[in-house]
């Protein structure tokens, strides 16, 4: 049985105080008869320091509401505010900047720039907001990630995992108000990828970073504060401390 | 930017390799027009008789805009086109300049050309002339009466002669017999001294002169002299010409310049290289606009992932715009580092192919100065970031979610600036061949490279919707249904039609480029041989160049000659026409009385035989319908001296091409030319004529040719001409088919992937490569047929100004292996970069980073 997105979710509130807000957020890919609705109205406010996991069944909007929530894509209808700015005012080149400065991203995979080392894609957003990176920060967020040590290799020279750890380190550095990662751990090992798993995990709690991670993995999603669950565009359900067979339990009903 | 540029660069060196390659070659053609544009303008026929001359007043070379001629569209210009003809100036003025303080000697100086015993020729000047070079006796007397000449040293060895011997010369004005009475020595080329009286009289116009010679008094001011005759030039005013005619506005020469008084030929033939040169350098910097345009597109399309990356970790699309100026940048200042000094040396191949095709005037040495390398970077430079604006306006409107371009579907992006301003050169390239309609010979010639290259511009930026169609229309032809090679083929073709384009534009820049340049010629040459053939009925020619010309008595000797029914002279000069601005140069003859009877011009209205005093005149039919004009009505040009003239049309002609426009009297066309006489005599002979004997008689005139002969020799010179132009644009038209190869190569290689996911689907390689056959069957098909529209469009609108009919003449014979070689082309880089491609193992491939 489903009920409104709206309901289960903290009221969409205030821009203000929310590090994310969508309100009646729609998206349609394509014209006349090949439109797809990939969102159909999605209200949400995401909570400052929390660690959200986002889940549904293969084609049901997961990503599509992640690229929208996070400003890389704007919505066909409905709100984004994204620092407390509504991006549907904003230029191309000023939703970057503020992009650039707010928000973070990990993708499952080709995230890293290869001809560039660790380091460079690590301080790549500083440099493309012209500042100059500061060395203690840059060094202190590879070792958050675990890797001072290979700073100067190369993407073709790390691991999988070590590659998410980079781009983990490189969307951390400009402390970004939100965090977002879809699907991070979709093309590593069960083990490399409890791993990321446990890092995202661990700049929510030590550091108070804001993380929205997108996942079918109901192990993945256990990791967050709270699960939300996307059907056919539209948010349908929450979980709150979620454990791996509770959420497995959601989707099994969900998809059946 | 720049650091981030230069790491992909470093990263895709390959990549960048097509774009540096091209615009290296580029630089290289550029850098080398440049030095052989510096070294022909700097070419200066040495100052050899002129030497001992201090200063020099002689009539400006350039059109001049006078007030009987109205108001042109050039008001307010001071200099018009250079002029082909030697203008002259009153010889009165030398003995106002000679009054000024500190000139020892002013002289008016003519040349006439003489011809000499045993087939040799001379250029005669009055005695007073000889203290400008200077020359001196070293035997016997100056020449004081019309019977007496003076020989310069080499000359007077050649023919055994010295003071007192008696001899035969052929002038202008006819031959007479003169004794020598002295040798003299100087320097410069064969020279010899009449009185001066008796020059002038031979000079085209007695009481003109080519210019005034001026020496100096000892220990006078050459500065002074200079502003003192300057001011008496300008107190002089019109009083010094004929008020009718306009008066040429003076100048003084000193120095290097007077070369172009002692050798006006030698200038001239300077002077038609410099277009030549600036249309190669042109064209070889447009044609790597088209190229590396294509391959900066392609490193884009490679690199659609990356760039959505970038605008996902916050890279403005300003910041994407940069970067792919960056790169374009190195790769420009890559390329020239390279190409400028292999460019100074390929400036003397460029020199050897002019020299090949008979364009390098004499005197001719290569000047290197850092000018052409400074041009030759520039263009580099402007090249790659013109070429890199395009990719740059795709790249930047790339969105951050490309970066999953692997699954989510790709957006068609519209550029709807870009095919608004195809459109535009699109109307602009119809609007050119409007007006070439009408335009003949050289003026039609280089507009067409201009809508060949305008209309490319088009297709290229129209690439895309053009290639659809083309792929609709060939795809099916190429592919029929069936086969699974042709399958993919026709389904890669209609989902990338953006590589089709890709190939197709330079494939129809090379064939419209060759096609244009050769068949321009070969179109010329047909109708000039076609015309002349139509317009000769004459028995003999005779051909008087070389001998000093024809003297108008040499046409009365022949005329009487026992079995000629008819003769009649002609000499080659030239007009001008259009404003002061924008002057056409037209071909023109002074004519003899009689030509109607030699020669058949296809008069169509009025009467040849009217043509007669100095204000009349005959026009082509053709260029008489473009300035609409009749039989009867008045009409304004400049003679090729930049005398303006107002004349009446007395007869209309249809066969001009090959011959001229205007014909007007020979006194005129002698009076406003450099050369004087006739060239040539057309002769009829009547029937029953003893040919042997008449053709005896007539070669003591000037050399002879019978009618198959004359026209034997018209059409080598026609053919001849047509290929030297082709011969020097070759080296552009190697360049866009080189350009071809690039992109092809390109475009297959950056697939590997692809073969790689088609291999392991269990596609086999002989698969792989009948679908890669297949589609540059359609790439090659839609490039080679809009390539060989564009020719024709413009070849038709060239013949249509030569000709009046809209009929562009590609001749098989050399249109097929042009297209074979071109398919060759294509097929061969193209296969062999797929199977270095098919080579890797798939499952490599597959996972090798982009
Ligand atoms: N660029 C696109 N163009 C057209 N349809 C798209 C595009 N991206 C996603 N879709 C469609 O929108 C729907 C939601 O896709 P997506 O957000 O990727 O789902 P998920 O990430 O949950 O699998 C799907 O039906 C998908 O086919
Ligand atoms: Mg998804």
């Amino acid at each position: 049985m489903r009920k409104h997105a709206t309901a289960v979710i903290d009221a969409p509130a205030g821009a203000g105080t929310a590090a994310i807000a969508l309100r009646g957020v729609t998206k349609v890919y394509g014209r006349g008869d090949e439109a797809v609705h990939a969102l159909r109205g999605v209200d949400l406010a995401i909570r400052p320091g929390s660690f959200t996991a986002v889940m549904g069944p293969s084609g049901s909007g997961k990503s599509t509401f992640l690229h929208c929530a996070a400003g890389l894509d704007r919505p066909t209808g409905g709100q984004v505010f994204l620092a407390g700015t509504d991006i549907a005012g904003l230029s191309e080149t000023k939703l970057t900047e503020l992009r650039r400065t707010r928000v973070g991203f990990v993708f499952q995979a080709f995230n890293l720039v290869g001809s560039l080392t660790a380091e460079q894609n690590v301080t790549l957003p500083l440099r493309l907001a012209g500042t100059r990176p500061d060395k203690k920060w840059v060094r202190e967020v590879l070792g958050r990630v675990g890797l001072a040590q290979r700073a100067g290799h190369r993407p073709a020279q790390l691991s999988g995992g070590q590659q998410q750890r980079v781009a983990i380190a490189r969307a951390l550095v400009t402390r970004p108000d939100v965090l977002f990662a879809d699907e991070p751990t979709g093309a590593l090992d069960t083990k490399t990828g409890r791993e990321v798993l446990g890092l995202l995990r661990e700049v929510v709690d030590t550091f108070g970073h804001t993380v929205v991670m997108v996942t079918h993995d109901p192990v993945a999603a256990s990791y967050a504060d709270r699960v939300l669950f996307l059907a056919d565009g539209r948010l349908v359900d929450t979980l709150e401390n979620p454990s791996a067979e509770a959420v497995a339990d959601r989707m099994i009903h969900m998809e059946g | 930017m720049l650091r981030l540029a230069f790491g992909t660069l470093r990263a895709r060196l390959a990549g960048f390799a097509g774009a540096f390659l091209a615009v290296a070659l580029a630089t290289v053609l550029v850098t080398g027009a440049g030095v052989m544009l510096e070294s022909v303008l700097r070419t200066h026929a040495p100052v050899e008789r002129l030497s001992g001359t201090d200063l020099a007043v002689a009539a400006s070379d350039k059109l001049e805009r006078t007030p009987a001629m109205g108001k042109g569209s050039g008001e307010g210009e001071s200099e018009g086109d250079k002029l082909q003809q030697t203008p002259r100036l009153p010889a009165g003025l030398a003995a106002r300049i000679a009054a000024v303080p500190g000139v020892q000697a002013a002289v008016p100086d003519r040349t006439v050309p003489v011809a000499l015993p045993g087939g040799l020729g001379a250029e005669a000047h009055g005695w007073d002339s000889a203290q400008l070079t200077p020359y001196r006796l070293t035997a016997g007397t100056a020449p004081q009466t019309g019977g007496q000449i003076v020989l310069d040293a080499p000359t007077a060895a050649a023919l055994g002669a010295g003071p007192g011997t008696k001899l035969e010369i052929g002038t202008p004005k006819g031959a007479r017999s003169v004794t020598v009475s002295g040798i003299a020595e100087g320097r410069g080329a064969t020279a010899v001294f009449l009185a001066p009286q008796t020059a002038a009289e031979l000079g085209a116009v007695p009481d003109r002169a080519d210019f005034i010679g001026i020496t100096l008094a000892p220990g006078a001011d050459a500065k002074q002299v200079r502003a003192a005759v300057k001011a008496l030039l300008a107190d002089a005013g019109p009083q010094f010409g004929d008020p009718t005619r306009g008066q040429p506005k003076a100048q003084v020469l000193s120095g290097g310049s007077l070369a172009r008084l002692e050798a006006p030929a030698a200038t001239t033939a300077q002077e038609a290289t410099v277009p030549v040169v600036a249309v190669f350098g042109g064209s070889a910097a447009f044609t790597a606009i088209f190229v590396v345009a294509g391959t900066f597109g392609f490193s884009i399309r490679q690199r659609t992932r990356e760039i959505g990356l970038l605008r996902a970790v916050g890279a403005t699309p300003g910041q994407v715009r940069r970067m792919i100026a960056a790169e374009a940048l190195l790769v420009a200042l890559a390329a020239a580092a390279l190409a400028v000094p292999l460019g100074y040396g390929f400036a003397h191949v460029l020199a050897e192919l002019f020299d090949k095709a008979d364009a390098l005037p004499p005197g001719f040495t290569i000047v290197k100065s850092w000018l052409p390398g400074v041009v030759g970077a520039g263009s580099a430079l402007l090249v790659t970031q013109i070429a890199a604006f395009a990719a740059a306006a795709r790249a930047a409107k790339l969105r951050p979610t490309e970066v999953f371009g692997a699954t989510a579907k790709r957006r068609i992006l519209v550029p709807l600036l870009r095919y608004g301003l195809g459109v535009l050169t699109l109307a602009g390239g119809a609007a050119l061949l409007a007006v070439s309609m009408n335009l003949g010979g050289d003026d039609g010639a280089s507009s067409s490279i201009g809508i060949v290259f305008t209309l490319m511009l088009a297709v290229a930026l129209l690439g895309l919707p053009i290639a659809r169609v083309g792929v609709a229309l060939v795809g099916r032809l190429v592919n029929p249904a069936g086969g699974a090679a042709g399958r993919l083929a026709r389904a890669n073709g209609a989902a990338e039609p953006g590589r089709v384009a890709a190939v197709a534009v330079p494939v129809a820049l090379t064939i419209a480029f060759s096609c244009s340049v050769l068949f321009i010629g070969t179109t010329v040459a047909d109708e000039t041989i076609a015309q002349s053939k139509a317009r000769t009925s004459a028995t003999y020619v005779v051909d008087g160049t070389g001998r000093a010309g024809l003297a108008p008595d040499a046409v009365d000797r022949i005329r009487a000659l026992p079995g000629v029914a008819a003769a009649a002279g002609t000499v080659a000069t030239t007009v001008m026409d259009g404003s002061v601005s924008d002057a056409l140069e037209l071909d023109a003859r002074g004519v003899g009385p009689d030509t109607a009877a030699v020669m058949d011009l296809g008069v169509r209205a009025g009467d040849l035989a009217d043509l007669r005093g100095p204000d009349t005149v005959a026009l082509g039919s053709r260029h008489a319908e473009a300035k609409d004009k009749g039989v009867g009505d008045r009409i304004r040009y400049w003679l090729g001296d930049g005398t303006p003239m107002e004349a009446r049309v007395v007869a209309l002609y249809d066969n001009a091409f090959g011959f001229g426009d205007y014909l007007m009297p020979q006194e005129v066309a002698a009076a406003h030319s450099t050369a004087s006489g006739y060239d040539k005599v057309f002769v009829t002979a009547a029937p029953g004529a003893d040919r042997a004997a008449l053709t005896a008689e007539l070669a003591k005139e000037g050399r002879v040719m019978d009618r198959a002969a004359y026209l034997d020799e018209v059409a080598d010179d026609a053919n001849e001409g047509a290929w030297a132009n082709a011969f020097i644009l070759g080296a552009i038209a190697v360049f866009t088919a080189l350009g071809v190869v690039n992109t092809i190569v390109m475009a297959t290689a950056s697939r590997a992937r692809e073969f790689a996911v088609l291999r392991l689907a269990g596609t086999t390689r002989r698969q792989v490569t009948a679908m890669l056959r297949r589609e540059f069957a359609v790439a090659a098909a839609v490039g080679i047929g809009i390539g060989t529209g564009i020719a024709w469009l413009t070849l038709g609108a060239f013949a249509n100004g030569i000709t009046g009919r809209f009929d562009p003449a590609m001749p098989p014979a050399i249109y097929l292996p042009l297209v074979a070689a071109t398919v060759a082309l294509i097929y061969g880089s193209g296969l062999l970069a797929a199977r270095s491609a098919l080579r890797r193992d798939p499952v490599e491939a597959i996972g090798a980073r982009d």
